[in-house]
């Protein structure tokens, strides 16, 4: 793990079914991503992309991990000249349920 | 601002008014802060305190109180584990922004070794997630009150 990183963690009344629909489904991240649509068949090494209401491709990047419906990782950069010199970021999602946060509690 | 600091931001539908009684009033904290419920009369320079089952569970005093938009306490957990770690300091800020509020929680001045800074980290997601929940569904999440060692020992 690379030094910096942003990490946040928040609880959601879900399935973690919908909650990966909601991740990986263009039709969704439409909905709640301010407009931004998400394409990609999901497949470790596939591209990624994220399209813009306006059909503008904004952002682009790999699928790093896809372990559904548990852990999602991909790279992505801005492909605008503001960040050509930037190296791409790397996102991981990990979902757990309830039931492992009390697992994992116990155990502890 | 010390090190180290735990930060947490969150979009809240609701009114800085609605928010502030959320933080302060015991009758809601009870609801959505697993039981703890707040008493203080929220003037600068006060004492406050969260108690859990009736017993003192959290103490300090009122640093800032500017209703409906910061407010920020000092922070001494009563366990025994933790009583003799620094006192640390939350802060809380409501900026409204349109039909939503920002909230960003600051807790800072903490021990980087200590059981108050682990406890924290994992439980301030939790309780800010449930009072989200509760401000804009009037329903908390059902999610397992934080089972730490010791307690469980205990228990």
């Amino acid at each position: 793990m690379s030094k910096p990183e942003f990490i946040y963690v928040t609880y959601i009344e879900t399935t973690p079914e919908k909650l990966w629909h909601a991740l990986t489904d263009g039709d969704f991240t439409a909905r709640y991503w301010f407009g931004a649509r998400l394409r990609s068949d999901w497949k470790v090494g596939s591209s990624f992309e994220m399209v813009r209401s306006d059909g503008n491709v904004s952002d682009a990047g790999k699928v790093v991990e896809c372990d559904p419906p548990r852990r999602l990782a991909y790279t992505f950069i801005n492909l605008s000249d503001k960040y050509k010199n930037e190296f791409p970021a790397l996102a991981t999602f990990v979902a757990r349920t309830l039931w492992q946060a009390r697992q994992a509690n116990a155990d502890a | 601002m010390s090190k180290p600091e735990f930060t947490y931001v969150t979009y809240i539908e609701t009114t800085p008014e609605k928010l502030w009684q959320a933080l302060t009033d015991g009758d809601f904290t009870e609801r959505y802060w697993f039981a703890h419920r707040a008493a203080s009369d929220w003037n600068v320079g006060s004492n406050y305190q969260f108690t859990l089952d009736g017993e003192k569970r959290l103490e300090g005093k009122v640093l800032i109180s500017d209703p409906p938009r910061k407010l920020a306490y000092s922070w001494n957990g009563c366990s025994e584990e933790v009583r003799r770690e620094r006192t640390s300091r939350v802060t809380f800020d409501l900026e409204p922004r349109g039909k939503v509020v920002k909230l960003t929680m600051t807790h800072d001045d903490l021990d980087e070794a200590g059981v108050t800074f682990r406890g924290i980290a994992e439980g301030w997601p939790m309780v800010l997630a449930s009072l989200k929940s509760f401000l804009e569904n009037g329903q908390i999440l059902d999610i397992p009150r934080p089972v730490r060692a010791h307690e469980a020992v205990r228990a």
